[in-house]
């Protein structure tokens, strides 16, 4: 049951790192930047035993509390939540969904001295956060990706668990050294250096498609290869396209044994779908073909009968960070809208789906090469 | 106030001039045309300039000046700022009350000290304001205007004098905001105010001059009342014939608005629907002005229920999940819930 009032809180940092990690190995390294909400949901199950003889409840039973969190931030250069979610796992053979879903993080929200205009700032309680939000040894459930030709992209990570606790005075983990980080002085991260090849908060501008791999259901599309959006000759894009979202729901399932009243497990329910939106302003119509007999230019391959092929979807930001859907993309569903009376443009959504293949390459925070640019 | 006192004033508004005996004559004294407010403007801002040009001290220098030398201190702004919040809040607490007599009572007295407290405090800041540029400036404006607006006999009259004694009277003159509200809210003004929508006549006199600073008092004060009554949740006639009940009225309006303002403004700005609906969103703040637009989100019970989980937190040092009063509460409402639907189909 969630509660009836939201209750807002101002929230000045926060910080997550690999569930279990003392005291003393939290830095500011584990701070995130570029922070824009966060939300919690608490629900409490209650389950009632009655009993023959009376009307009033034997017992209640209190069951193990949902903690679900949820959190946003600008896609900024630093960091993406859902690597320090994940941290350590590294390496080609085990960066993808199927490592991370395994790892488990604890996340620190901390509430500053109410008069500072930063956190380092802050001298109450040594300049420690006053009072921190504590969620521990929680699960990525949710992921999304959101990057749209309108304002900053996006990261948005739910994390689930059933462990939360607030604590104050020496229990608070985010130190003075940590909450230094937020100096009046903190900002994105710059173009310029090998380990983040940044432009900022990243916007329309920073999505390469010169670097990005587009699915060649999309009219325009030229080729397979990485670029096959863009127009080398021209400097001019093959597609103009207006958003592109990623997400993935995890479906986390509680796994409950005797002698323990939290689950012991609460392991990603395989397969998990990813799915990826890509909407474009049509500059003559969807050319997706719905026939009986399949797409014609699918006859020789392995898709031979069907309407869709299999496609790579591979996006890539200036950042440094790839977004890699693996090959095996299938276009689940295509719309076709706008162009209304009043004069508004005809877009077409793109809608694909794949299934357990979805990896995240920053440049400096993973130290794999991407399959694609080879950096 | 009498009613043939209320007569007296809203006749002497409607027509636009002070009338002051002075020296066995009585002047009339009217205010500026447009062209002669720009002239009035700019006489002031050239005599501020030629002060400012004579070495003389702004407000702001002078208040430095005054820390200096220990008339004026860095807690004396603080109170000046809190002191304001108190009123504000004892005059909420005024219209919360307005069903106990008592305790209004008690509170009014707790206005009046708090008012009293405003008072001295803006006087002692501003004590040497006349000595000011911007004092000085006034001060020549106000001669020039006399100088402009004075008449006898629909003549300008020429001053041989001083007219300390005039500008003094003029200013005794000018009512205050209760007399105003008092005369907003009652006959004869009432009846004037409601007729007047209709066109069929003109409040004021037309002599082609502003609004006296009366008139466009009692204006803003009409409207004021008119949207009051007018308003969905609009207070019983006791409230709004008190001025301390309406104005905590209006404040708690506000922050109403504001607070739905705020909330408006983070919804429109979180298109993630999870944290739209979360029980508790964390909305990340950088200056203090930040963290109150956040806190302002908070209506009544959310924000008795934010600083209770703080105080809690704050005491323990630990507070585990559902060990709130809120949280408990919520469990129990729970329990109750199942129990009346298990038995209530």
């Amino acid at each position: 049951m969630s509660t009836n009032t939201r209750i807002f809180y101002a929230c000045q940092a926060v910080a997550i790192a690999n569930m279990g990690t003392p005291s003393g190995n939290w830095g500011t390294q584990n701070m995130i930047h570029g922070v824009q909400q966060v939300g919690i949901t608490t629900n409490f199950k209650l389950e009632q035993a009655f009993e023959l003889g009376q009307i009033e409840i034997y017992q209640n039973i209190e069951g193990v509390p949902d903690v679900e969190v949820t959190l946003e931030k600008d896609i900024d250069g630093y960091p993406l939540m859902y690597l320090m979610a994940s941290t350590g796992v590294v390496g080609t053979s085990n960066s993808g969904i199927v490592s991370r879903a395994k790892s488990r993080c604890d996340l620190r929200l901390g509430i500053f001295d109410e008069s500072v205009n930063h956190t380092a700032a802050a001298t109450t309680n040594g300049g420690a956060a006053e009072v921190e939000v504590y969620c521990s040894g929680m699960y990525i459930s949710n992921l999304s990706y959101k990057m749209t030709t309108d304002g900053p992209f996006t990261e948005s990570m739910t994390l689930a668990g059933n462990n939360k606790q607030w604590l104050t005075g020496a229990n608070v983990f985010i130190s003075s050294t940590m909450a230094h980080v937020f100096d009046g002085n903190d900002s994105p991260l710059g173009f310029g250096t090998a380990a983040s090849p940044s432009g900022g908060i990243q916007v329309r501008q920073w999505f390469m498609v010169n670097e990005s791999v587009l699915p060649q259901s999309i009219y325009g599309v030229v080729g397979s290869g990485v670029g096959n959006g863009y127009n080398a000759a021209t400097n001019t894009n093959n597609v103009h396209l207006q958003s592109v979202n990623i997400s993935t729901d995890f479906s986390r399932q509680e796994l409950l044994e005797l002698g323990f009243k939290n689950p012991y497990a609460r392991p990603a329910n395989f397969p998990i779908e990813v799915k990826c939106e890509i909407e474009a302003i049509s500059t003559s119509g969807d050319f997706v073909s719905a026939l009986q007999t399949g797409n014609p230019n699918l006859y020789n391959t392995i898709g031979s009968g069907d309407n869709t092929a299999q496609e790579t979807i591979y996006v890539y930001l200036k950042a440094g960070m790839g977004f890699d859907l693996g090959n095996k993309n299938r276009l689940s569903s295509v719309s076709y809208g706008g162009g209304d009376a009043k004069g508004g443009n005809v877009t077409v959504t793109y809608s694909y789906s794949t299934f357990n293949a979805f990896d995240v390459y920053q440049v400096g925070h993973t130290s794999i090469t991407n399959p694609y640019t080879g950096v | 106030m009498k009613q043939h006192e209320r007569e007296f004033f809203i006749s002497r508004i409607r027509s636009g001039m002070y009338m002051i005996k002075h020296d066995k004559i009585t002047l009339k004294i009217y205010s500026p045309t447009i062209e002669e407010e720009y002239e009035l403007n700019e006489a002031y801002l050239n005599a501020y300039n030629e002060a400012l040009e004579d070495g003389i001290m702004t407000i702001e220098a002078t208040l430095d000046m005054m820390k200096e030398r220990g008339l004026w201190s860095e807690e004396d702004d603080k109170h000046l700022v809190e002191v304001p919040k108190a009123i504000e809040r004892l005059k909420v607490e005024a219209f919360k009350a307005r069903n106990n007599e008592l305790k209004l009572v008690d509170i009014k007295k707790y206005l009046r000290i708090r008012e009293k407290q405003l008072r001295e405090l803006t006087e002692r800041k501003f004590s040497l304001q006349e000595n000011t540029c911007e004092g000085i400036a006034a001060v020549h404006k106000s001669t020039e205007f006399m100088k402009m607006c004075t008449f006898l006999n629909k003549e300008v009259y020429e001053f041989d004098g001083d007219m300390n004694d005039v500008l003094n009277k003029y200013y005794a003159m000018i009512l205050s905001e209760s007399t105003i509200r008092d005369l907003a809210r009652n006959e004869p003004w009432r009846s004037l105010w409601i007729m007047n929508e209709d066109g069929v006549f003109n409040l004021f006199q037309k002599n082609d001059r502003q609004l006296t600073i009366d008139q466009r008092n009692i204006l803003v004060w009409s409207k004021m009342y008119a949207n009051v009554h007018e308003s969905a949740e609009a207070p019983a006639d006791d409230v709004i014939a008190d001025d301390d009940m309406l104005d905590g009225w209006f404040i708690i309006q506000k922050e109403k608005r504001d607070s739905e303002k705020a909330k408006n403004e983070m919804e429109s700005a979180t298109t993630n629907e999870k944290i739209k609906n979360a029980g508790e969103v964390f909305v990340m703040a950088k200056t203090p002005k930040d963290i109150e637009r956040v806190n302002s989100m908070n209506d009544i019970n959310a924000n008795i229920k934010r600083q209770q989980r703080l105080a809690i937190a704050k005491k323990q040092g630990v507070v585990e999940t559902g060990e709130f009063a809120d949280e408990r509460m919520q469990v129990s409402q729970m329990s109750n819930e199942q129990f009346k639907g298990k038995f209530g189909s």
